[in-house]
């Protein structure tokens, strides 16, 4: 075969092509539409960068929503979003080159990450007209934060297993239960709220997404203080909350399909920008290294070992994005990104305390807080040990 | 998989079963003669090199889906010293040898040398100790990569001692190579340089690594599904398919991390911390699954008629060539820290 495409030119590029074709497609390609962007961006946030958010809960928060108030107004808010939705219709390529760019600027959170890159593009495949026309501006520029209505007590890696049910009643739904963990509750005005309209706690079958307005009559919000001491999730009550049927998102009893649907979206661009933001941390680390004069041995292998690790997860990022811009990514795949992920974010933090030492250990807040805060990974949006039945599951076929 | 990879894939099942292997590691046997000249009559040493030497011109994009195809059947690897490295030397440096490289009639091989065990002087004079090099039967070429430059040395200068090193990886020619006052055929750019024939050599190995973690992969999964205990398949027991769950992450992430990395190198957009990076973990994440295998596989995955050790020889060997995991971690975080 090989020594044909030898002596057959036309039949060795058709090969050649071919092997490109099935080569590239596994990593992200910036084009010159996505340079551009990155050269506006960097002039954009140059002159408007805020520097790095306050370190108190709720002044970071204020401090956050302005920023991506600020981002939207000047038009790098939904850059894969359609136009007509009040994006830019660009490549998903153009949301990884936005997640750089944060990343170089002193805040590289966006506040409604979960609206603009989970629930913004569930609503465009599965919401109609007037939820779209009704829910998507809010999401753009922060004036309306969502948060995840899915965990329950008895409901934790087991979205079978959601009790809280909800009754039609004319042209509402009336809503009565308790979810847990839900992040940013106090903060949000939409929750996307998974319910049981049918079936058993324990079947699929019989969930419906309810679009639910945080501020209705019958909801209490009980903040858990987390490790690190922050009021970032909460219990939330529903005590016979009542919430419009125009609200049910792809249809009653669909919800398990929508949950799938927006898990397909919450990875991708998440991972790489968290890839990135701790390339940044390595980098403030090779910083204090080089201040105290120098690495060893040692420190110079466990600065490697990570750098290499945030490249591989870059890597993987970049190769979900591929897939999800192509529509080839396969179901389950991006549990490989969210495992590796919490790998790489607990080694860093615990490599940097062994190399740092005592004094950086016990007195400094930023790198002890993201320390205890990198033991949440491996357990939030689905515990590592999920993630693996998932690829098992999944990737490898095995039931 | 590709067209072409498609059909080399046929091609080596038929040239390469694996019994024949399994035996020519048992007796410390080489390629026999007519396999290698069939494989070289395939094309393969001409993969990377001009086609008006003979060869296909390939890219590195192109050929590393080629390489894990050959990492999957156990080629042996210095075929692909010789089509990746020492083929793509001679014909950067226009060198009169190059097509009896390509076309299979000089043998040679190659190897890395890491910092440390040797250099090449200011008057370009060469000297190395105990270097790996892997060799085809009766090499006479053998190319080198430093991170800092590529060589080509004739392995008749009388400054060349060759011992051989079966210790770990059986019928694969691998040699340990000692040189004196050697001055090489022909002198190129290290990969800390850009220097291209060097990358594009890392990067087809690092890709027979990702194809050899594949095979392992399936072969697992295969044996998980089929072997039963306690009167149920070891697929019913999540302590084994949580460690097949985490083999195949990494093969994962080794797949992606190649493929990035051929794609930046053809678009000329790379910097060595990357590849640096990559030497470290693709090595590592290609024996970590290799590992997991053996465990997943229990008692049979230990025999020598299974033949995981195979592959386990190969990963091992690759690795300790590169300089071992401690040296290739701190080589990446030099790196980083050179230019992060």
């Amino acid at each position: 075969m090989l020594a044909a495409l030898a002596v057959r030119p036309d039949v060795a590029v058709c090969a050649v092509i071919e092997v490109v074709l099935q080569t590239f497609p596994e990593t992200l390609a910036v084009g010159p539409a996505e340079e551009d962007l990155r050269i506006e961006l960097r002039a954009w946030i140059t002159d408007n960068d805020p520097g790095p958010p306050p370190a108190e809960y709720g002044a970071r928060i204020e401090a956050l929503t302005r920023w991506q108030a600020a981002l939207c107004e000047a038009g790098f808010m939904g850059l894969s979003w359609p136009v007509q939705y009040g994006g830019r219709g660009m490549s998903l390529a153009a949301e990884a080159v936005l997640a750089e760019e944060l990343a170089r600027s002193g805040a590289a959170e966006l506040i409604n990450r979960l609206a603009l890159y989970t629930w913004g593009p569930t609503l465009m495949d599965m919401g109609d007209p007037s939820q779209l026309r009704r829910f998507l501006p809010g999401m753009l520029d922060a004036s309306e934060l969502w948060c995840q209505g899915f965990s329950e007590p008895d409901a934790g890696s087991d979205l079978a297993g959601v009790r809280t049910r909800a009754e039609v009643d004319g042209d509402e739904l009336v809503v009565t239960g308790q979810k847990v963990w839900t992040s940013r509750a106090e903060l949000s005005t939409w929750n996307a709220l998974l319910v049981r309209t049918g079936g058993e706690p324990g079947q699929h079958r019989g969930l419906t997404l309810l679009i639910t307005d945080m501020k209705s009559d019958g909801i209490t919000i009980r903040p858990l203080p987390q490790m690190l001491g922050e009021p970032h999730f909460s219990e939330v009550f529903f005590d016979e909350v009542r919430v419009p049927v125009g609200n049910v998102l792809g249809g009653i009893n669909e919800g398990w399909r929508v949950s799938m649907k927006a898990m397909g979206y919450e990875r991708g661009i998440f991972v790489l920008e968290r890839s990135i933001r701790l390339r940044r941390r390595l980098s403030e680390l090779a910083g204090r290294v080089r201040e105290s004069g120098g690495a060893d041995r040692a420190a110079l292998a466990g600065i490697g070992r990570i750098h290499a690790s945030l490249e591989m997860l870059t890597a993987q990022a970049y190769r979900t994005l591929a897939h999800q811009q192509a529509g080839t990514l396969l179901p389950g795949a991006t549990s490989v990104d969210k495992l590796y992920l919490a790998e790489v974010y607990q080694d860093l933090f615990a490599t940097a305390a062994e190399i740092l030492g005592p004094e950086v250990t016990l007195a400094d807040d930023g790198w002890t807080h993201d320390l205890l805060e990198s033991r949440a990974v491996s357990i939030y949006s689905g515990t590592s040990e999920i993630q693996k039945n998932i690829i098992v599951g999944r990737l490898l076929g095995i039931r | 998989m590709s067209e072409l990879a498609a059909a080399f894939h046929q091609a080596l099942g038929e040239l390469l079963p694996f019994s024949e292997a399994l035996d020519r590691a048992r007796d410390h046997r080489s390629l026999s003669a007519q396999v290698r000249a069939e494989i070289v009559g395939m094309g393969w040493n001409g993969l990377m090199a001009p086609e008006e030497a003979g060869g296909l011109g390939l890219g590195v994009g192109e050929v590393i889906d080629l390489c894990a195809v050959a990492g999957e059947h156990l080629l042996p690897v210095a075929l692909l010293d010789e089509s990746l490295l020492l083929a793509p030397a001679l014909a950067a440096a226009g060198h009169s040898g190059l097509e009896g490289v390509v076309a299979g009639e000089v043998a040679g091989g190659g190897g890395y040398v890491t910092e440390g065990s040797g250099d090449v002087d200011a008057g370009g004079v060469l000297a190395v100790s105990g270097v790996g090099v892997r060799l085809s039967p009766g090499a006479r070429l053998a190319a080198l990569c430093h991170p800092r430059w590529t060589a080509v040395i004739s392995l008749e200068d009388p400054g060349v001692r060759l011992e051989r090193a079966d210790a770990l990886d059986r019928a694969q020619g691998v040699h340990t190579l000692s040189a004196a006052g050697v001055r090489p055929e022909v002198m190129l750019d290290g990969w800390t340089d850009g220097g291209a024939v060097a990358t594009g050599w890392l990067a087809g190995l690092l890709a027979d690594l990702v194809g050899g973690a594949e095979r392992i992969m399936a072969l697992s999964v295969s044996h998980a599904r089929s072997r039963e205990q306690f009167g149920r398949p070891l697929t019913r027991f999540q302590a084994v398919t949580h460690l097949l769950a985490e083999m195949k992450a990494r093969l994962e992430l080794m797949r992606s991390a190649v493929a990035r990395l051929a794609f930046v190198m053809d678009e000329g957009s790379w910097d060595p911390a990357f590849l640096a990076g990559l030497l470290w973990s693709v090595p590592a994440f290609a024996r970590e699954v290799c590992e997991s295998a053996i465990q997943v596989h229990g008692g049979i995955g230990f025999t020598w008629e299974y033949g995981l050790h195979l592959y386990y020889r190969r990963i091992l060997s690759v690795q300790s060539m590169l300089g071992g995991a401690l040296n290739t971690a701190a080589q990446a975080g030099r790196a980083y820290m050179d230019t992060g």
